[in-house]
């Protein structure tokens, strides 16, 4: 599965310009890691599935179940405005006193 | 001899040396006869297995010091202040514990690691761009490690301070001001600061005891006191423009003994403007080392053979490394001796040792000598802000004559030396490490 797996992102990111890629598939109780590629074409250094890469936005997945740990224990309600844990809290539209966390 | 170099030799060379002193990875350029080399061998951190290449960036710690150093002298060649200076002049703010100091410390002191000021102040003062400032404006609790001008003593919060006078003139955070004044009008392009810009290329990373360090890197209030990360050929490069007019029109400057080292036995005789100088066979030596979190430099030039190396590395027995290294590659370039590290006497010497027991301390450190069976025993334990980073360790001294000794911690190759001395009022110090530690009981 992960040779064949490896070829076709080989495959997928020469094809499309991709300088290095890494994945990792969770399925079926198993996880499979691939890599392809270098990290930077400037060093040449060789893309592993322990490179580490920017995940930009899915950051923000991380920052929610932040929050929910926050909210398991009591110390935030979803449904309450932001001004509630943040006084400071403003927009421009005057916004501030209805969104809520 | 002279001439007779085979530098191609060296890429093996250096593979073999890496191997001896347990380094994981290493640069090496030099220059010579007008040619600049490039080496590298291991790997840049041997938990990912990256290969060191000639274009990968290590820490140069310390070595940031003589950059922090011109870019004063830039300005001291703009006008823009003079070496005697008082700091307070440029920094009206400015505060050590000693409110005497506070108003007469000059540049040169801070240059010349004479100012007295504790100078191992670690202290993490966030990574904005105001982190210098913050870090001078807690200098203000720094007492004197020895009175203003009367000794030399290594002194790390002296650069950060010299790091904000170019600020201040400069109008420029530290790291801004080094690209303007110099990494850019060099050209250099494998010269940082900031982690980063170190991520765009290939970076060392320090080992301790064979495994990466804890941490990376060490906090960004110290940057003029040892911030940079460079590929050698860029140090080399650095070095090459202290030799004629690219940097300063007058570089030579730097290189006037402005202190003798009390330990002339460790990194040289004197400290000059910077630079450390020395002499082997009655050739100038000028050069600087660094040591970061489990990686080390060094780089010396020998300015009338205009010979410059540079080499750095990320973890092993560096120091033992460095020597060797240099041994080997002066003799083949220039047919130069480099100075033996100093050991214990062919012949032993017997010292009057129980004068020198008691407790020595400093910001950073704490030395313990002890007498036992009629020989010094010393104990080092660093405190403060990297106490948790440095194991304390104790071997015993061996006396070479009266007032010098030497030890080797266990593991190391490596001797190191100590030399027992007084202040002009007849204070009793000891100087190890470059360091000058009063005795406090």
């Amino acid at each position: 599965m992960s040779e064949n797996l490896r070829e076709r992102l080989d495959e997928a990111a020469r094809r499309h310009g991709v300088p290095g890629a890494a994945l990792a598939i969770w399925a079926g109780g198993e996880l499979v890691e691939a890599a392809t590629g270098v990290v930077n074409r400037n060093t040449g250094v060789r893309t592993t599935a322990d490179s580490v890469f920017q995940v930009g936005s899915t950051t923000k997945v991380w920052t929610a179940a932040l929050v929910m740990q926050l909210v398991d224990e009591g110390l935030i309600e979803l449904d309450r405005p932001v001004r509630e844990y943040l006084p400071e809290f403003a927009v421009a539209d005057g916004a501030e006193k209805v969104i809520t966390a | 001899m002279a001439g007779a170099a085979d530098p191609g030799r060296w890429h093996a060379r250096l593979a073999e040396l890496i191997t001896e002193y347990e380094v994981p990875g290493a640069g090496l350029a030099f220059l010579h006869e007008g040619e600049v080399h490039e080496f590298a061998a291991g790997v840049l951190n041997v938990e990912t297995g990256v290969e060191a290449t000639t274009d990968s960036l290590f820490q140069i710690g310390s070595v940031t010091k003589v950059w922090t150093a011109t870019q004063i002298m830039l300005l001291v060649e703009r006008g823009a202040l003079t070496l005697d200076t008082p700091v307070a002049e440029v920094l009206p703010e400015f505060r050590v514990a000693d409110p005497e100091v506070t108003k007469t410390v000059t540049i040169r002191h801070l240059l010349s690691h004479t100012s007295g000021i504790d100078g191992d102040l670690f202290l993490d003062t966030g990574r904005g761009d105001d982190c210098v400032e913050k870090y001078v404006e807690a200098c203000a609790d720094l007492a004197q490690n020895h009175p203003l001008g009367a000794t030399q003593s290594y002194c790390n919060s002296g650069f950060v301070i010299a790091g904000r006078v170019v600020e201040r003139l400069t109008g420029k955070v530290w790291d801004a001001a080094l690209r303007e004044q110099i990494i850019e009008p060099l050209g250099l392009t494998h010269t940082w600061t900031l982690p980063e810009d170190v991520l765009r290329f290939r970076g060392a990373m320090g080992h301790i005891d064979g495994a990466p360090a804890p941490v990376w890197g060490l906090m960004r209030s110290c940057g003029p006191a040892g911030l940079i990360c460079a590929r050698p050929a860029d140090v080399v490069a650095f070095a090459r423009a202290h030799l004629g007019t690219g940097l300063l029109a007058d570089p030579r400057a730097m290189w006037e003994p402005q202190v003798d080292i009390p330990n002339p036995y460790t990194l040289g005789r004197q400290w000059g403007l910077g630079w450390i100088l020395d002499e082997w066979q009655g050739q100038r030596i000028i050069s600087h080392g660094g040591n970061t979190i489990g990686q080390a430099a060094m780089l010396w030039a020998v300015p009338d053979s205009e010979t410059v190396v540079c080499v750095l590395a990320n973890g092993g027995h560096t120091a033992a490394f460095h020597h060797a290294l240099a041994t080997e590659l002066f003799d083949e370039l220039l047919g130069l001796a480099v100075p033996p590290v100093l050991g214990p006497p062919a012949v032993p010497f017997e010292a009057d040792v129980e004068r020198y027991a008691g407790v020595y301390e400093r910001a950073g450190s704490r030395m313990t000598l002890t007498v036992r069976d009629g020989r010094l025993s010393l104990h080092i334990e660093a405190t403060g802000a990297l106490a948790g980073l440095k194991q304390p360790m104790e071997f015993g001294l061996v006396a070479v004559d009266d007032v010098t000794f030497v030890g080797r911690p266990e593991g190391e190759p490596q001797w190191l030396s100590a030399v027992f001395y007084e202040l002009p009022d007849g204070s009793p110090y000891i100087h190890l490490g470059v360091r000058a530690t009063p005795k406090i009981a």
